[in-house]
C-alpha cells in the first residue's frame, strides 16, 4: 500500500511536470495529429483508433483480475487460473500495442521545414515534427532548397507519382517541386517542442515498465497457484496484493491516456 | 488465559482487523458479478463519452478553433477521467470498502496535491483565454470608434495617428499583456 502510495506520488509528479512545461510552451502537437496511425492501415488518418484499443484492454484485463481475486476468495483454484492468464494475455497484449506505437513514431519520418529546406525527421527525444502547418511561398522556396533524396521520397511516399524511388531519383527537381506543391497529402510543418519526445517516451516508458513488472508479478502468481502454495497456505491474500497493483497500473494509465491523448 | 495460543482461531490478518485488512467477506457471487459488471460498464461507456469528445475536438481544431468551447470540454473530458479513477480506486481496488478514516488517509493528500496542480494550469489557461477575448472585443469596440471619427472631418489628422497605446480602463495595453502573460 505504501509502495503503491508512493509510486502514484512519482507518477503525479511527473505528470505535474509534463503539465507545466506544456502550458509554459506557446505551442504544443494536437495529439490527434501525433497519434493518428493504426497498425496495417498504412497512411490512413485514424486519431485515437489505436490507443483506444489499448485502453480498452487494459480496462478488461483489470476486470479479469478482479474475477481472479474473488475466484480466490472463494478458493476455487481453476478460476484463479483462468482469470489470472487472462489477465496475463491482456497485459502482454498491451505491451505488443505499445511496442507497436512506439515503432511507428520512432521510424515514421514526416517532412518538416529545418532552416529553410525540408528534411524528414521522426518523433525522437531529440526531434519533434509536430509543429505548425506551413503554407504557401514559403513551402515552395523550400522544397527547391531541399535534397533530390528528400523530394523523390516525399513524392513515392504520397503515391503523387506511379514512378519508382530510382526513377524519380533521376527527374528533374522542378518536376517533384511541381508534384510536391500542386499536392494536397503533403503537410509540411515547423519543428515541435523537443520536451514532447522526453516526456512522452518518459512518461508512457514508465507505465510500459510497471505493465511488464505486472505481468512478471501476475506470472509468478500463476505458477504459485499452479504448485499449490496458496491452496496450502489455505488464503489467496497474495493474489489480492498483485490485484491492487495491477488495478493501479491501470488507474495511472487512465491519467497517461488523458494528459497525451485526449486533451 | 486468552493470551494462548488457539490452533482452532483464525488468525490470518483478515480476521485480526477485519476494518482494514484487504479482505472482505462478500455477500454473494450473484451481487458480486452484477456490480463488477456493472462498473465494467459504466468504465467502457465513459471511456466511449471521453473518444467521442476527442474525435468533437478534433474536427474543431480543423476549422478556426473556439478556444473557450475546447477548454470547456477538455474540462468535462478531466472529470470524466476523475469518474473513472473513482470507480477503479473504489470498486477494483476496494478502497470503498475500507473504513472513512483509512479512505480519507489516501484521499485528502491526493485531492490536494493533484487539486492545487491541476487547479493552477487550468487557471492559467483560462486566465490567458479570457484577457485575449477581452482584448480582441475592446479592439473591436475602439475600430468602429476609429472608423466613425473621420467622419467628423474636424478632428485633425494628427491626432488621430498618435493615438499612443491603446488604453483599456486607464491600463495601457502592453501593461495589461506584460501583467497577463
Amino acid at each position: 500500500m505504501v509502495f503503491l502510495m508512493s509510486d502514484a506520488f512519482t507518477f503525479g509528479a511527473f505528470l505535474i511536470s509534463y503539465g507545466t512545461t506544456r502550458f509554459s510552451q506557446n505551442f504544443w502537437p494536437d495529439p490527434n495529429v501525433v497519434f493518428n496511425a493504426l497498425p496495417g492501415a498504412g497512411h490512413a488518418n485514424l486519431p485515437l483508433v489505436f490507443v483506444s484499443i489499448m485502453t480498452f484492454i487494459l480496462i478488461i484485463s483489470s476486470v479479469t483480475m478482479v474475477l481472479a481475486v474473488h475466484a480466490g476468495h472463494n478458493r476455487n483454484k481453476a478460476d484463479v487460473q483462468k482469470w489470472l492468464l487472462w489477465t496475463i494475455v491482456g497485459g502482454l497484449a498491451f505491451l505488443g500495442c505499445q511496442a507497436l506505437e512506439w515503432h511507428h513514431l520512432l521510424t515514421a519520418e514526416h517532412a518538416t521545414l529545418i532552416d529553410g529546406k525540408i528534411e524528414l525527421i521522426s518523433q525522437t527525444t531529440r526531434h519533434n515534427p509536430w509543429g505548425q502547418l506551413v503554407h504557401g511561398p514559403e513551402v515552395t522556396a523550400a522544397l527547391q532548397n531541399s535534397s533530390v533524396h528528400t523530394l523523390a521520397t516525399l513524392v513515392s511516399e504520397h503515391h503523387l507519382s506511379a514512378a519508382s524511388h530510382a526513377e524519380l531519383m533521376a527527374t528533374p527537381k522542378d518536376q517533384l517541386v511541381q508534384l510536391i506543391s500542386n499536392s494536397d497529402a503533403v503537410h509540411i510543418r515547423e519543428k515541435g517542442p523537443v520536451a514532447f519526445g522526453g516526456f512522452f517516451y518518459g512518461i508512457t516508458g514508465f507505465h510500459g515498465f510497471h505493465v511488464f513488472s505486472g505481468v512478471i508479478i501476475n506470472i509468478v502468481m500463476l505458477l504459485m497457484t499452479r504448485n499449490n502454495v496458496f491452496e496450502n497456505k489455505g488464503h489467496y491474500l497474495m493474489i489480492e496484493k498483485a490485484g491492487l497493483y495491477w488495478h493501479f497500473v491501470d488507474l495511472v494509465w487512465v491519467f497517461v491516456f488523458l494528459c497525451f491523448y485526449l486533451i | 488465559m486468552s493470551n494462548h495460543y488457539d490452533p482452532t482461531k483464525d488468525i490470518s490478518p483478515s480476521a485480526a482487523y477485519p476494518e482494514v485488512s484487504v479482505s472482505h467477506h462478500h455477500s454473494d457471487d450473484a451481487t458480486f458479478k452484477k456490480k463488477v459488471w456493472k462498473t465494467t460498464l459504466i468504465l467502457s461507456v465513459i471511456t466511449i463519452i471521453e473518444l467521442a469528445i476527442g474525435f468533437f475536438i478534433y474536427f474543431l481544431h480543423k476549422g478556426e478553433p473556439p478556444y473557450f468551447f475546447i477548454l470547456l470540454l477538455k474540462g468535462i473530458v478531466c472529470i470524466l477521467t476523475l469518474a473513472k479513477a473513482y470507480y477503479i480506486v473504489s470498486v477494483f481496488m476496494h478502497l470503498g470498502d475500507e473504513i472513512r478514516n483509512f479512505i480519507m488517509t489516501i484521499v485528502v493528500p491526493w485531492l490536494y496535491l493533484s487539486g492545487s496542480s491541476s487547479l493552477s494550469w487550468q487557471m492559467d489557461n483560462l486566465i490567458r483565454i479570457c484577457v485575449t477575448n477581452m482584448i480582441n472585443i475592446l479592439k473591436k469596440l475602439q475600430c468602429l470608434k476609429l472608423t466613425r471619427a473621420p467622419r467628423q472631418r474636424s478632428l485633425p489628422k494628427a491626432k488621430v495617428t498618435s493615438l499612443p497605446s491603446r488604453i483599456y480602463f486607464g491600463i495601457p495595453e502592453r501593461r495589461l499583456r506584460d501583467f497577463c502573460f
